[in-house]
């Protein structure tokens, strides 16, 4: 029986770092999310209301547009903190990045500046311009806040599929390999004699990790050259883009915002729903209706697209998928549940189900390569909360649109959405993190190798932690006041 | 001139924005609260729907000064790597602590703007001032950065280099840098208020008499930091010239010494020549104010200078730190000596390779200047009221400048 929790924090190396790290991203992703959500949610509510000619859903767009500036601001602020993060914790990640992947990181901040201004504009000019040049603002901002996300995680996919990654799981013989790259070597460069590699033509090679690594603690300048090579041959301009499931996993994040937002508005709007005096209450009514369709509606979409992203990390990262799927002797797995696995295989490979097997974990040739199993558990965590959170939705729908009267534990329950989807989204993103580990480029840059040499201080990581509960709570007060302000 | 002082220059320049845009939203932020409480004291609602409307510049401000601050370091990560990551370990401590007291301040922010009206007033105010002070904070702490690239005290010049945190606080070149900067920002965004309110009070907008009051108290606060600015600015100078010698050669460079590197002086005589002015025109309203003559509207209407003070000291501001901020090219730290054997110090040997591209300059470029258009268009819509302001203001030019 493994220690899930030793293995976490203490065999994997830099857990006080990568705990910070944590605390930090999630701080910035539970916030981004909202970034995110809310300003598409209020353009696309503010198209369907000027379409419908609805004043209540206008009113809800504009309530969203009003959250939204703030917590933009306040999203800003987090993300500075994690670039800074990312500076001062993990040196050696950001200066790989830097040097030949920085072209997302680039464009990104010209995306950046359409949101900044966009953003501030669609806010501030509600009801001062036609409502066509309006709508016309709120795209141009969402198109801002999209892109960002679409480049953020193009480079977050990169660490996961590094540039070159091959396919090696055979599903059908359940052999394990170690991570194999189809990379470029500089005309005349020599590979030193003990690498085991394949080559290609065209100055290709196929090099797997353990040997890539070799060259790293060999020949350092070779590495480089030939990062910079596959870059050159690649383009600098798409390189990154070109790693598996680069679209996917934006759209991923991008439907895990719409599906935050959503929950978290109609978790609000049931709870005003029962505290306001009757002559408000319509719209509130209004605002569930509209948020459980969305929700709903968003959440099925995101289901197919974490699918898709599941079937692609099988491919190219099936260790994590193992340790996900808790395919190991060595935990208690809900995997091994009479009738799961068989389910698992029909939804991974369809109708060539008998012949193929997930990946296992046990048989994962080497601990450089074994993720931490607690991941088995935040991951079924996460689905059986979506699950329920499915079912519940549904039940809303009946109710609110066949039924004249909502029951009131079925209102009591919805006010947890807010909580219960915040916690899917984590537990999904944590399972998606840390299922790459021990390495922060999968196969390619381990955690400590990108971590910072110099030590920090224990106090400076207590601060940290406790500047960011505040931060969380002050901010979570602030949307409360604003849902109330509507009624005032 | 090569690329890479390019894209140095433009880099610093974004950087440059962030300090000015920074300055104006501390001085704010020291501003509302005191405002607040004076309404409150006076239980006067003009000056309490003024100093609300100030949020909403702060708001601005902020985000604006935040993209600039990540595109400062997402451009230092692309051209400059090494640098970064040098810079990010050895100046742990105070980039930590800027970025923790960046963001605190706009939890403090948030809970000012929403916390308006609604909290107890002494719990209210406390945030108030925290909000304030932790600004001032952060300015030091930009200033204890913006010093070690003029002179890096505290660097132990060993392989790795390492620093002496305690050392870093104790640069001679911090403290008037802080001072500079500190009247700067009030002078100029005083001066910005300024114009702010004579244009409303041209359009009739808002509360006369309050603002004409504001528009009094801010020229002579002005006037006098502008006063204050001039003996810190000489102390700045004279810092320079005994611990950053190349940079303040450059400086002064063919007006009181050879430049060791590129000749900036003739924009130190632009920033000067801008000072001069916007010193002049604010005592000229400092004697107009003595001489009751901005008592009347129609007196602070016939006074077009209230509307210059602002366009020019934010052009004077951003002047400013461009001329101390180029003036140490190509050095990243500005010590010629230093960057010899520290390669990542010295631009045209530090630039990432893969980023040195004609297609990735032209980008940049034609992103940015339509991208501060378009950003100093929607600032002039925003400060004289045509969006985000008062409706009566929309109504009037609503018609001829966006519809």
């Amino acid at each position: 029986m493994v220690n899930l929790w030793d293995q976490w924090w203490n065999q994997i190396p830099e857990g006080k770092l990568r705990g910070l790290s944590e605390i930090g991203i999630t701080t910035h992703w539970i916030i981004l999310q909202y970034t995110i959500g809310l300003i598409t949610l209020a353009v696309v509510l503010e198209i369907y209301a000027t379409w419908k000619r609805n004043k209540d859903i206008m009113e809800m767009a504009k309530v969203l547009s009003r959250v939204a500036i703030v917590n933009f601001a306040v999203g800003a602020a987090t993300g500075s903190m994690s670039e800074f993060g990312l500076l001062l914790f993990w040196p050696g990640f950001l200066e790989l990045v830097g040097k030949y992947y920085f072209i997302p990181l680039y464009l990104e901040v010209f995306a950046f500046f359409l949101e900044v201004i966009f953003v501030y504009m669609y806010y501030y000019t509600w009801e001062r311009v036609g409502p066509k040049f309006h709508i016309f603002v709120g795209i141009l901002g969402t198109l801002g806040i999209l892109l960002s996300a679409i480049l953020i995680m193009s480079v977050n996919t990169l660490m996961s599929y590094p540039p070159g990654i091959q396919a090696v799981y055979d599903p059908v013989t359940m052999q394990w390999q170690e991570p194999q790259y189809l990379l470029y070597i500089p005309a005349g460069a020599v590979i030193p004699s003990g690498i085991n590699y394949v080559a290609k033509g065209n100055n290709q090679i196929l090099i797997s990790s353990s040997e890539l690594r070799k060259i790293i603690d060999q020949d350092p300048e070779l590495y480089r050259q030939i990062l910079g090579e596959t870059v050159r041959q690649k383009g600098i301009w798409w390189i990154v883009f070109q790693s598996p499931g680069v679209a996917v996993n934006a759209l991923h994040a991008i439907f895990a915002s719409l599906v935050v937002t959503s929950f978290t508005v109609l978790g609000i709007y049931s709870w005003r729903f029962m505290h306001v005096k009757e002559e408000k209450k319509p719209y509130y009514l209004e605002g569930m209706r509209t948020f459980s369709v969305v929700g709903t509606v968003t959440l099925v979409i995101q289901g197919i697209i974490g699918h898709e992203v599941a079937l692609n990390a099988i491919k190219y990262n099936p260790e994590k998928i193992s340790a996900l799927e808790g395919k190991s002797s060595s935990i208690p797995s809900i995997s091994d549940l009479p009738g799961v696995d068989p389910v698992l295989r029909i939804l991974s490979f369809g109708t060539d189900w008998k012949r193929k097997h997930l990946p296992s974990y046990d048989s994962i040739g080497s601990d450089d390569y074994k993720p931490p199993l607690i991941l088995h558990y935040f991951y079924y965590t996460k689905i059986m909360l979506a699950t329920a959170l499915f079912g519940l939705s549904v039940v809303l729908l009946y109710y609110l649109f066949w039924k004249k009267q909502t029951p009131e534990w079925l209102m009591r329950i919805t006010y947890s959405t807010p909580f219960v989807v915040q916690l899917i989204s984590n537990f999904g993103w944590i399972s998606r993190e840390a299922g790459r580990k021990p390495w922060t480029i999968y196969g390619v840059l381990k955690v400590d190798e990108a971590a910072r040499q110099d030590p920090i201080s224990l106090w400076f990581i207590i601060g940290v932690i406790i500047y960011c509960i505040v931060l969380l709570g002050g901010l979570a007060a602030i949307m409360w006041y604003l849902f109330k302000l509507k009624e005032e | 001139m090569a690329a890479s002082i390019i894209i140095m220059s433009i880099i610093l320049s974004v950087f440059a924005f962030h300090v000015v845009l920074l300055g104006i939203e501390v001085v704010l932020s020291l501003l509302i609260p005191g405002l607040k409480y004076l309404a409150d004291k006076n239980n006067d609602a003009n000056l309490d729907r003024e100093a609300s409307r100030y949020m909403n510049y702060i708001a601005i401000t902020y985000a604006s000064q935040q993209v600039m601050l990540t595109a400062t370091t997402v451009f230092t990560l692309s051209f400059f790597p090494e640098f970064l990551v040098l810079a990010g370990r050895i100046l742990f401590y105070p980039l930590a602590f800027f970025i923790l007291a960046f963001a605190l301040r706009l939890s403090l922010m948030s809970a000012f703007w929403y916390g308006w009206g609604r909290w107890p007033r002494n719990l209210y105010y406390g945030i108030g001032v925290s909000y304030g002070f932790l600004g001032v904070l952060v300015v030091y702490l930009d200033s204890v950065l913006l010093g070690f690239l003029n002179y890096p005290k505290g660097l132990i010049r060993a392989s790795p280099l390492k620093v002496d945190n305690a050392q870093i606080y104790l640069n001679p070149t911090t403290y008037p840098l802080f001072f500079v900067l500190v009247f700067a920002a009030v002078s100029v965004t005083l001066s910005i208020l300024v114009f702010i309110h004579s244009a409303r009070i041209r359009a009739s907008s808002g509360p006369v008499d309050t603002q004409r009051n504001l528009i009094k108290h801010y020229v002579i606060i002005a006037w006098a930091s502008v006063l204050l600015f001039v003996p810190s600015l000489l102390w700045y100078l004279a810092s320079l010239a005994k611990y950053s010698n190349y940079k303040y050669s450059n400086i002064v460079g063919g007006i009181l010494e050879t430049p060791q590197g590129p000749n900036f002086s003739w924009l130190l005589v632009v920033f000067l020549l801008l000072l001069v002015a916007f010193g002049s025109t604010l005592s000229l309203d400092v004697q107009r104010i003595w001489q009751k003559k901005e008592d009347s509207v129609e007196g602070m209407k016939e006074d077009r200078l209230l509307i210059y003070h602002g366009p020019l000291g934010a052009v004077w501001f951003v002047l400013l730190f461009l001329l101390n901020l180029l003036s140490q090219t190509p050095y990243l730290v500005s010590d010629p000596e230093l960057a010899e054997t520290v390669t990542v110090l010295n631009v045209r040997q530090a630039i990432n390779p893969y980023a040195d591209m004609l297609d990735l300059y032209s980008l940049t470029f034609f992103v940015l200047i339509p991208y501060f258009i378009a950003f100093a268009t929607l600032l002039y819509f925003f400060f004289t009221g045509v969006i985000g302001g008062d409706r009566e203001i929309k109504g009037k030019r609503l018609a001829g400048v966006i519809e």
